[in-house]
């Protein structure tokens, strides 16, 4: 029993959309006319760009207020951990829990991960393929979950406008979070992974 | 040839839009004559209140029982007055006629004699044809005036005189049993209006 | 790197996929650089745009708050406490300010710095609205050249602030009374300024007071503009009666001055700043003129003096020229009898134009031509009585006055005090009033008004007899007469009278008519068709046979 040839001896590809093969020699699939690439192009180089945007922006989100709340005229500004470190003082852990978790967690482990992957694919190593793969769907998992946090803030300012008594408005550092979550996104379409494996193909 | 048949179908609908004929009945008893004289004058006025009579028979349709529980209002015989007033006027009369004075009722009176009232509660008013009619009375008489302190007494009558099955028979047997009850009423009236102390009958 | 797909030559026409990796590259990159664009401009920003940074010590830091408190001037925000943290030896607190870059002006040296809290002061209650927006500091720039970082908060607002325009004068006083920083100056009822500072006369006999005065409002403190204190309410029961004065609401919670020049002032300019005034204590004493020199009398009366009080004022022909200081007993020896000795203070010069023409006469104005001028007026008649001054409170005021039929008295010139001579008071007065009234009591024509009241008697029982006899039958029968009707009133409404058998009759009508829409209904009811069709015929009723349980024949039943 041999495993089945590689598509690229048999100089085929695999359209992204319809999953038509096509030959390799075509840059449109002729079933949904979909672009036909045998890898995602520049794969490596857009997912590094996006991240390190991502990461640039990572800081000022952290550092600026995402909100501004005004109760009976006292109001006050709050970056994402101070807000959940107050969500965790007033004794309302769970929101707590899941604000740290969407904004901090979730971010962190992806650029964690996309580092991971970026760096071992352009070694070349054979370390933990199969893990790799798993961690990759993992992100794009988890990716969309992080928007979480900028849905809350913007339910929250839409409610809460009660004028005198209380009204909350959103601040610079969601916008920057946003762009934070956004770029991650890019990042992960933009990494194919089969260039995890390309690495038993001596030849690539 | 239309306007025979129009004409035709009118008369035979007019026709049969007609009713059936009605039959009146009175429960007053006509006058007999050669009877004025014979009773004596009491020493009072006599007056008649009002009368009551149970709501079943209080329409102008006779109504008669049948077996069961079961009554039959008949809409082709009816009173010729609302039974109230047939049974006030009958009772009236048969009581002017053995107390030998009118019924004063809604006439000035004379002041100095007592009055007599009498106030009649009919409680029951059966007709079963072929068998009986029958009327059970709870009457009460009043007297008040100069000279006499206002006292009443109150008593009750059930009279049934035997009747057949047609109508006119029950209705004569109904006049019959207000005759009676007209002299039980007189005889206690007179009796009570002397002495003071006596029962009913 | 990685592949190239568009570095390989498609041969198909038309669709040039000739893409070079240098283009791709260098967009993409666009975004993380555009990020870090962002990112350092941000930051030089904030940098460039943060505004200088002082420390504040305050006694507590109540109110306060780290990152949360403003600071604010005319309600501007213009910085923003960002620490708070205890001094070294634990006696004070340090906040941490951060000015916005257009606060430059409150880094000066001598600007101020208080805590605005809820607070009841002098002028009421200010600051309300930070029980729900929490406290912030307030701010007042100064006017120094040299500039600070580290200031000392002041614990209470400043009564007033550098922008205000005024002027500021000193009023000295027996003692502060009522008074407090911030207690109002009125000018004709209308506040103008308030006390700012008060403090001990530097000798501690009296107390200076501070107050400002806003401008334009300063121009109407002139030079010879008297201040009073106008604290509280003024009530005075004095000869004259009761009277009660008050400047304003305020003014009695939290005292207040008042201050305004004499009607007839000659030369009137705008005082000066910081000059200097006496404060009176009431608006009488302020605006009057000044009394000039008193001169001591004495007097003795022997009569009970009681209502008499010290500062009762002493009339001369009504008008008020002096007032009693003292009083004592004395004791005569001889007569074995005991004396009021009074003595009184007259300001000669409360009589004004008078006093000037006396001068003038006697030609001076020292102690002994005027006691001689004393003298002239006692040989006329001059004596001193206590008359009683308000019949209410029962109190006496000294009166000198010309007694026509005065006996002649020995006077003293000489004598240092002058003792006048006394008549007796008010009770001779009371006799002569009696006396009066006796008279005329005397000239009523009694005998004539006891003729006429016997005649009026005797007709009276003439009348009356007339009455008995003849009325009280008459009405007698009236009431009879009444009885009668009301008797035959009740029996028209017995039940033979005819408007009873009318309403009867009325009542059977309607009756009926209720009586046959019933009957209709009720055999409309029974037989819907007979609209159409008419009443059918009966049948003959069956006869009565059954005696089933559902029916019972009536048994004769026992006579009630």
């Amino acid at each position: 029993m041999s495993a089945p040839p590689y598509a690229r001896d048999l100089q085929l590809m695999l359209c992204h959309t319809c999953g038509q093969v096509c030959s390799q020699s075509v840059h449109h699939c002729p079933r949904c006319d979909g672009a036909v690439h045998r890898r995602k192009p520049n794969s490596l180089t857009r997912t590094w760009a996006f991240l390190l945007a991502s990461l640039i922006f990572y800081v000022p989100a952290n550092l600026l207020p995402v909100m501004y709340t005004n109760m009976f005229g006292s109001g006050s500004e709050n970056t994402i951990l101070s807000g959940v470190y107050e969500f965790w003082s007033h004794g309302s852990w769970d929101i707590a829990l899941l604000i740290f978790i969407a904004s901090v967690v979730v971010p962190c482990i992806k650029f964690f991960v996309l580092a991971t992957l970026l760096i071992s694919c352009q070694r070349r190593s054979h370390w933990a393929m199969r893990e790799r793969a798993r961690l990759y769907r993992f992100i794009e998992v988890i990716g969309y979950w992080s928007m979480l946090d900028v849905i809350v803030v913007a339910l929250v300012a839409a409610l809460v406008q009660f004028r005198a008594l209380s009204s909350i408005e959103p601040r610079m550092g969601i916008l920057f979070f946003g762009l934070v979550v956004v770029l991650t996104m890019w990042a992960a379409m933009s990494f194919d992974p089969r260039l995890i494996w390309d690495v038993e193909v001596e030849d690539v | 040839m239309k306007t025979p048949i129009l004409l035709l179908s009118a008369v035979v609908g007019l026709a049969a839009c007609s009713s059936a004929p009605t039959r009146y009945y009175t429960l007053m008893s006509p006058v007999v004559e050669g009877r004025a004289a014979g009773v004596a004058a009491p020493g009072f006025q006599f007056e008649m209140a009002t009368v009551r009579i149970p709501a079943q028979v209080d329409q102008p349709q006779l109504v008669v029982r049948q077996d069961g529980g079961a009554l039959a209002i008949l809409e082709t015989q009816r009173w010729s007055a609302p039974l109230v007033d047939e049974f006030h006027d009958a009772l009236a009369s048969q009581l002017e006629v053995r107390l030998g004075t009118r019924n004063l009722e809604g006439l000035p009176k004379q002041t100095g004699r007592p009055v007599l009232s009498l106030q009649t509660d009919v409680r029951r008013f059966d007709s079963l044809p072929g068998r009986y009619a029958l009327i059970d009375v709870v009457w009460s008489l009043r007297l008040r005036g100069e000279g006499a302190q206002a006292r009443s007494l109150t008593c009750s009558s059930q009279i049934r005189q035997p009747a057949g099955v047609e109508l006119e028979a029950l209705v004569l047997a109904h006049q019959q049993a207000i005759g009676q009850l007209a002299q039980s009423i007189a005889s206690t009236a007179r009796r009570w209006t002397q002495v003071p102390s006596t029962a009913c009958p | 790197m990685s592949d190239h797909p568009g570095s390989k030559q498609s041969p198909a026409p038309g669709t040039p996929a000739v893409r070079t990796r240098r283009f791709n590259v260098s967009l993409v990159w666009l975004v993380p650089i555009v990020a870090a664009l962002v990112g350092v401009s941000m930051m030089i920003n904030n940098s460039l745009s943060a505004g200088p940074q002082i420390s504040i010590s305050f006694l507590t830091a109540e109110g306060l708050e780290a990152n949360k408190t403003q600071v604010k001037y005319k309600n501007v925000v213009i910085g923003k406490v960002t620490a708070i943290a205890l001094s070294d030896d634990r006696s004070k607190v340090n906040a941490t300010v951060e000015l916005d870059q257009s606060a430059q002006p409150f880094t000066a040296d001598d600007s101020m710095f208080w805590v605005v809290r809820p607070r009841i002061g002098a002028n009421g209650i200010s600051g309300v609205d930070t029980l729900l927006s929490g406290a912030f500091i307030g701010a007042d720039a100064g006017h120094s050249d040299k500039t600070s970082k580290q200031f000392v908060g002041l614990e209470t607002p400043p009564p007033v602030t550098y922008g205000q325009q005024g002027k500021r004068f000193t009023l000295h006083t027996d003692d502060l009374g009522s008074l407090d920083i911030g207690s109002p100056v009125y000018y004709r009822r209308i506040q103008v300024g308030q006390v700012i500072s008060y403090q001990l006369a530097s000798d501690g006999k009296g107390v200076d007071v501070r107050v400002f005065v806003n401008s334009p409002n300063d121009q109407y403190v002139t030079t010879d503009s008297r201040f009073w204190n106008a604290s509280g309410v003024d009530v005075t029961l004095g000869a004259n009666g009761l009277k009660v004065n008050t400047e304003s609401l305020s003014s009695i919670l939290a005292g207040g001055i008042a201050f305004v020049e004499p009607k007839y002032s000659p030369n009137s300019v705008p005082a000066a700043e910081n000059a200097t005034y006496a404060l009176f204590d009431d608006q009488d004493t302020a605006l009057a003129p000044p009394d000039g020199e008193p001169r001591y009398m004495r007097m003795r009366f022997d009569q009970p003096l009681r209502g008499l009080a010290i500062n009762a004022p002493v009339e001369f022909l009504g008008v008020n020229i002096g007032k009693v200081v003292s009083m004592n007993l004395d004791f005569d020896e001889q007569k074995k009898d005991f004396w009021t000795v009074v003595g009184v203070v007259i300001y000669p010069n409360r009589l004004g134009k008078v006093q000037a023409k006396l001068i003038k006469e006697w030609g001076g104005e020292d102690e002994a031509r005027s006691a001689e001028l004393i003298a002239g007026f006692v040989k006329r008649g001059l004596r001193a009585q206590a008359r009683s001054g308000n019949l209410l409170t029962g109190q006496l005021l000294i009166s000198l006055d010309f007694m026509p039929n005065a006996k002649p008295v020995v006077f003293d010139q000489n004598a240092k005090p002058l003792e006048i001579p006394t008549v007796p008071g008010s009770l001779d007065k009371l006799q002569e009033q009696v006396q009066q009234v006796v008279e005329k009591i005397s000239k009523l024509p009694l005998e004539a008004i006891a003729n006429n009241l016997n005649s009026s008697l005797g007709e009276m029982s003439k009348t009356l007899k007339q009455v008995n006899g003849e009325v009280l039958p008459q009405m007698r029968d009236t009431l009879v007469q009444t009885r009668k009707t009301l008797a035959s009133a009740n029996d028209s409404f017995s039940e033979d009278s005819p408007e009873r058998l009318r309403l009867g009759q009325a009542m059977d009508e309607v009756q009926r008519t209720a009586r046959s829409v019933r009957v209709l209904t009720d055999f409309l009811s029974r037989h819907p068709e007979s609209l159409i069709r008419g009443r059918l015929k009966d049948n003959q009723p069956d006869a009565y046979k059954s005696t089933s349980s559902s029916v019972r024949e009536p048994e004769p039943e026992a006579q009630p």
